[in-house]
């Protein structure tokens, strides 16, 4: 695939090095002399100083034959441009571009972006999940919002703790989706006992998905 | 009628200081607090600081209901999107948005708004006076 990377930052630097890797062909754009000037001194990445917004440089980079554009500078707005007149104009298929604030994800999804990458709130959910002390987190919530992925750590209090996974009554549109205890991962069956410092994953509809962590926790959250 | 202006730059100022004049009711966004003073202690409308691309900043200034919309700020870019914005998220009917470069203006005419673009402008006027 031939994927154009705006921004030589250390995003997407690092992203164009991963792509060479895999054997993909990619060209970067930059607006600052300085910046393109230290790529073309330490790496053999293709770059290309100037506004990636302007159909020329794009062209430079030889959009048309271009399967993505990955549109990746600090501003949300430059990003949207970049990802309409590369795909409208131009015929790339895929645009993907970062939101450098969260607030504006609805309005890169309105406005015709393919993939909106919203990296603070990504980072956001890692740290709460690495720097939780409460005992069930949302891992990630898929159809926009309408099926969520749960973590749910198993104290010793929890009622299902002893209990065989066939003998538990869970709602429905819930199910487990595996088990981690200590360095296993076990795939749950009829007849697996849930035991205290267990971790569960599970997939719930969004609407059953307090019924399910107060079920596992017997508490109401 | 309601106008909003977004972008409170020299042509901002006037716009808006001129439409207030008459019994319309006009808004002005801008994220300078200081240009926004210019607009004078006179002036007969609504000021609300702040970033015009933002849909928190754009709904206090009742974007909802603005019969049209002014887009002009400094950046071609901004306006494209708070245009489209205007467009889709809330479905204006009259947006007016300036751009500068002639390739954008061509690009996104035709896509539901005015494109004022003053390089063209200029021309024009300039090329009445040739004869």
């Amino acid at each position: 695939m031939y994927i154009i990377i705006v921004s030589g930052g250390t995003l997407g630097l690092s992203l164009a090095q991963r792509l060479l890797r895999d054997q993909h062909e990619v060209s970067l754009i930059d607006i600052s002399p300085k910046v393109c000037q230290t790529i073309a001194e330490t790496t053999s990445i293709p770059i290309i100083q100037g506004d990636a917004t302007s159909s020329s440089i794009l062209q430079e980079a030889v959009v048309e034959k271009a399967d993505a554009i990955v549109a990746l500078t600090s501003k949300d707005y430059d990003n949207i441009i970049i990802s309409q007149i590369a795909k409208e104009k131009f015929g790339v298929k895929r645009a993907i571009a970062k939101v450098n604030n969260p607030r504006n994800l609805k309005i890169f999804s309105a406005l015709g972006v393919d993939v909106p990458i919203d990296s603070t709130s990504i980072l956001a959910r890692i740290v709460e999940e690495e720097a939780s002390f409460t005992d069930f987190v949302n891992l990630m919530s898929i159809k926009r919002g309408r099926l969520s992925i749960v973590r749910v750590d198993l104290s010793k209090d929890s009622p299902v703790v002893g209990r065989k996974i066939k003998d538990i009554r869970f709602p429905l549109d819930a199910v487990l989706v595996s088990i981690l205890r200590q360095e296993d991962v076990i795939i749950p069956r009829g007849e697996i006992k849930l035991e205290a410092g267990d971790v569960v994953i599970a997939v719930a509809n969004i609407e059953k998905e307090k019924d399910l962590i107060n079920l596992l926790l017997g508490k109401k959250i | 009628m309601n106008i909003l202006i977004i972008g409170c730059g020299r042509i901002g100022q006037a716009l808006a200081k001129d439409l207030a004049l008459g019994s319309d009711n006009v808004v002005v966004v801008d994220n300078n607090q200081q240009i926004l003073s210019h607009l004078g202690e006179r002036f007969n409308g609504q000021i609300v600081l702040g970033d015009a691309l933002s849909l928190e900043v754009l709904e206090r200034a009742g974007i909802s209901n603005a019969d049209i919309v002014f887009v002009i700020t400094g950046n071609d870019n901004l306006n494209l999107v708070i245009a489209q914005i205007a467009l889709k998220i809330y479905g204006r009917k009259k947006i007016i948005v300036q751009v500068y470069d002639l390739e954008k203006s061509h690009f996104y005419q035709n896509k539901g708004f005015i494109i004022v673009n003053r390089t063209s402008l200029f021309l024009e006027n300039f090329k009445k006076h040739l004869h």
